[in-house]
């Protein structure tokens, strides 16, 4: 299963109107982005939180001069705000242990023991090499938009993934 | 199978696990109200956070005269600073080894007023040029409240062991992304408080080249501990100063 949330041929958009373009942007991408951010940052509200957030900073920011750069702008804001976030949660050093009975991202997901699994060594990977798993084989982008969107070079996406990859493999040995 | 049948069959496996894991996501139904309305999730919930933060460094200011504010003024305990002492790691942030730390100060009595004193920012962190250079904060950096980092190390022997005990639990959190260079230097210290600085800098991680760490420490029954901390991200690339977040 792979979603594509690709960016790369958008089609400019039609609407000059701010409201007009956020409720375009919003039916569009939001749901996208937000499942590729409840990857990255493992909270729900936490990442409907920083979507949103993304968001508001477009429409605060409209009209961009290439409106049809904006669903890649969102994502690129998205990516830095889950990136960010995650720093901060490291440097805010969250002692307190998290209770058992939290919701967490994947609530109501119905996932196989396998598939738990990989989530979970996903989430343990270092933060890029998460990112350019859940971007190559998430949302499906390719390596040159993986690299676009995290601002680093295509060479060091193809390193990163091939470490994640290497590391998942080591994981998950025997587990299926 | 061959190894390109297995990279084929992993691949396939993560590609099915995130999509299963992300298929139960769904937006809430009031985000597009929000996004319009200017007001996303955070400012909902965190309002009461950060009063509650603020509120407790004021109650810290009074009770200890030590405390550390969330803004940008800098700290004083009111007593004359011993020699600081301070370690480095490079490689291995998660060894910080320790010097040991002797340091004798005679019983001093810290008004319990006593305000902040306002220091220049990078000076009284970085005591060499380079660093303060190289990794100046953004304009528009905030420090902001730690407030989970109160009691951590409790039961030190020592202000130095406190900040690396905080170090330790900073870095044990991190999976694999972690600085390479990471300083804990005692600023300030009388027999019962001590200013304590840890410095993380060199991330693999191009948005944030680094992070400042300040906790204020006291001696309790069982040794020193941590009561209050601040800390504020150096970013490489741009601030986002309203929320303080790297771009």
């Amino acid at each position: 299963m792979m979603v594509t949330v690709s960016t790369a041929d958008a089609v400019p958009l039609p609407v000059v109107d701010r409201d007009e373009a956020l409720v375009a942007l919003f039916h569009e991408h939001y749901r996208p982005l937000l499942r590729v951010a409840a990857l990255l940052v493992d909270e729900r509200a936490e990442a409907e939180e920083l979507v949103q957030e993304a968001y508001a900073r477009l429409y605060q920011r409209w009209p961009l001069r290439d409106e049809g750069s904006a669903p890649a702008y969102l994502r690129s804001i998205v990516l830095n705000l889950a990136r960010s976030r995650l720093r901060r949660r490291v440097v805010a050093m969250r002692y307190r242990p998290t209770p058992t009975n939290a919701p967490g991202a994947d609530e109501g997901a119905v996932l196989h023991d396998d598939q738990r699994a990989v989530v979970d060594a996903v989430r343990r990977l270092p933060q890029r090499q998460r990112e350019c798993v859940v971007l190559r084989y998430y949302a499906g982008l390719s390596e040159a938009e993986i690299a676009s969107a995290l601002g680093i070079s295509a060479g060091s996406v193809k390193s990163h993934t091939s470490r994640a990859m290497a590391s998942l493999a080591a994981r998950l040995e025997g587990h299926r | 199978m061959n190894g390109d049948d297995r990279n084929d069959e992993l691949e396939t496996r993560v590609s099915d696990a995130l999509g299963a894991y992300a298929s139960a996501i769904e937006p809430s139904p009031d985000a597009l109200d929000r996004i319009r309305d200017g007001r996303p999730n955070r400012f909902v919930s965190r309002g009461p956070v950060l009063a509650a933060a603020a509120a407790l460094v004021v109650v810290v200011a009074i009770g200890a005269g030590v405390a550390l504010s969330s803004d940008d003024e800098g700290l004083d305990v009111g007593v004359d600073p011993p020699d600081a002492t301070s370690t480095s790691t490079t490689d291995a942030p998660t060894t910080t080894t320790a010097a040991p730390t002797t340091t004798t100060v005679p019983p001093t009595t810290v008004p319990p007023t006593a305000p902040p004193t306002t220091v220049a920012t990078n000076s009284s962190i970085f005591d060499d040029g380079v660093l303060a250079t190289a990794f100046a904060p953004l304009e528009g950096a905030q420090w902001q409240a730690i407030m989970d980092a109160v009691n951590t190390g409790f039961g030190s022997e020592s202000p130095q062991a406190a900040g690396e005990a905080v170090a330790a639990r900073t870095i044990a959190e991190v999976s694999g992304d972690v600085p390479i260079e990471i300083r804990v230097n005692v600023r300030q210290q009388s027999t019962l408080d001590a200013i304590v600085e840890i410095t993380y800098r060199r991330w693999p991680d191009d948005s944030v080249s680094g992070v400042d760490q300040e906790l204020a420490v006291q001696m309790g029954e069982a040794g020193w501990f941590v009561v209050s901390g601040r800390s504020r991200s150096l970013c490489s690339r741009g601030l986002d100063s309203a929320q303080n977040l790297c771009v």
